[in-house]
């Protein structure tokens, strides 16, 4: 009964909250709303027994999405005059659209979300009833994945075809966004920002256990809930802590070791998933007493490259920061 | 038994802060006592309930991962009060003073 009252409050809290988030009138409101959103999500998947997504949900959803909005929103502040003008010229063209569409506009629109709305609503009704889904077939073959977590033995043993195009897609993302980025170059942190020595001293404490917290993440995936994209994901989180504390990149960090730390990933799920093949197997099926190593050598590498993609598509790494150093100055 | 009634005492302890953090946060007039209120909720509060939990988990090793994870919560929480109060002192805004609305 009162677990029941929880989710009742829990599920009505989160409707609340994105309506917020995608009414606010302020650009920070709707951010900032976007927050505890994806907390109260984090802990509905919990409450779902789903922690792997709960964890990601906690980290991508609430942690670094969360970032990204901020940076984006600081970016839509401070924009240039020509980019100002730019707008002004799309907005005049935008204006006659409103005049030609309005409120038949947002009739289609209305009609649209109710046809598709429907369409799923019936998707879901017509699903057969049965309730395991496909759950009974990984329990029977769980032993023979290499991996005893069943989430991290679909992704990257039954399934592993689509996490393998999911970390090409996040390496795609990272491209195209590298590119935008050129055209419109300009600090994720305000120049007028200064060192903070309490969050300095935050991040000394909190960065090392970030990194051991994500390889004790990436090593219990293969048995229990965590794996490459939570510890990923977290470590992402460390390296926004650090771009947001201006830490001056190591000089052993040079672009060619950022570029290799983003394709670590990629390359080695694809080598092994072609490597494979020389023995006379399909693609990406693994020996099966090699399946665990294989496994973790593929978790690890795309653990890295989760984590410095995730970053850069925040901060942008490999642009040469002009920031104080550990032992102060100004910038 | 006496472990139930004192994780018990604690969450309810723990719940009260989080109580008068909210009120706090809602009814205090500027940003530096909202601030004062919402991390008396975060640290005490959390404190409280964190032991509470402590207390039910099966191991000494589940216990002192939550107490980890009130630590962290206790190091971010300061920080980002003292960058919030920081950014706000540095944009001007005036401390409230006794007979302002």
């Amino acid at each position: 009964m009162t677990v029941w009252a929880f989710d009742i409050l829990a599920l009505l809290a989160l409707v609340w909250l994105a309506w917020r988030a995608m009414t606010a009138r302020r650009i920070e409101v709707a951010v900032v709303t976007f927050l505890p959103y994806g907390l109260l999500m984090a802990l509905v998947w919990a409450r779902l027994r789903a922690p792997d997504i709960a964890i990601a949900e906690a980290a991508i959803g609430a942690g670094l999405t969360t970032a990204l909005l901020i940076a984006a929103a600081n970016r839509i502040r401070r924009r240039s005059a020509y980019e100002r003008a730019a707008d002004t010229a799309a907005a005049s063209s935008r204006s006659a659209d409103a005049r030609l569409g309005g409120w038949g506009k947002q009739l289609v629109g209305a009609v649209l979300a109710c046809v598709v709305g429907g369409l799923l609503a019936a998707a879901v009704a017509n699903l057969p009833a049965q309730q395991a889904g496909l759950s009974p077939q990984v329990e029977a073959n769980l032993s023979d994945s290499g991996a005893g977590n069943p989430v991290t033995a679909v992704l990257l043993n039954f399934r592993g075809y689509d996490t393998l195009l999911e970390i090409a897609v996040l390496l795609l993302a990272l491209i195209g966004v590298m590119q935008l980025r050129r055209e419109t170059p300009g600090p994720v942190v305000s120049a007028e920002q200064r060192h903070s020595l309490v969050l300095d001293s935050l991040v000394h404490v909190i960065v090392p256990l970030i990194v051991i917290v994500s390889g004790y993440l990436l090593w219990r995936g293969g048995d229990a809930p965590g794996g490459a994209f939570q510890a990923g994901a977290l470590l992402a989180g460390a390296g926004v802590l650090l771009i947001l504390n201006k830490q001056a990149r190591p000089a052993w960090l040079s672009a060619r070791v950022v570029r290799a730390f983003v394709a670590a990933g990629l390359l080695m799920f694809g080598g092994v998933a072609l490597n494979v093949m020389w023995t006379g197997r399909n693609l990406l099926e693994y020996p099966i007493e090699l399946a665990k190593p294989l496994i973790l050598a593929i978790e690890a590498a795309a653990t890295v490259s989760i984590a410095v993609i995730l970053t850069m598509l925040f901060g942008g790494v490999l642009t040469p920061h002009r920031a104080p150093s550990l032992q102060g100055g100004a910038s | 038994m006496w472990v139930d009634v004192l994780s018990g005492l604690a969450l309810v302890t723990g719940l009260a802060f989080f109580v008068a953090g909210t009120v706090g946060l809602i009814r205090f007039p500027d940003i530096y006592t909202r601030l004062h209120a919402l991390t008396k909720a975060d640290t005490l509060g959390l404190g409280f309930v964190s032991l509470a939990i402590a207390l039910q988990s099966p191991s000494i090793f589940v216990a002192l991962k939550v107490m980890l994870v009130w630590a962290v919560a206790l190091a971010a929480g300061a920080t980002a009060c003292n960058l919030i109060a920081q950014y706000a002192d540095r944009s001007g805004l005036r401390p409230w003073e006794r007979g302002e609305p």
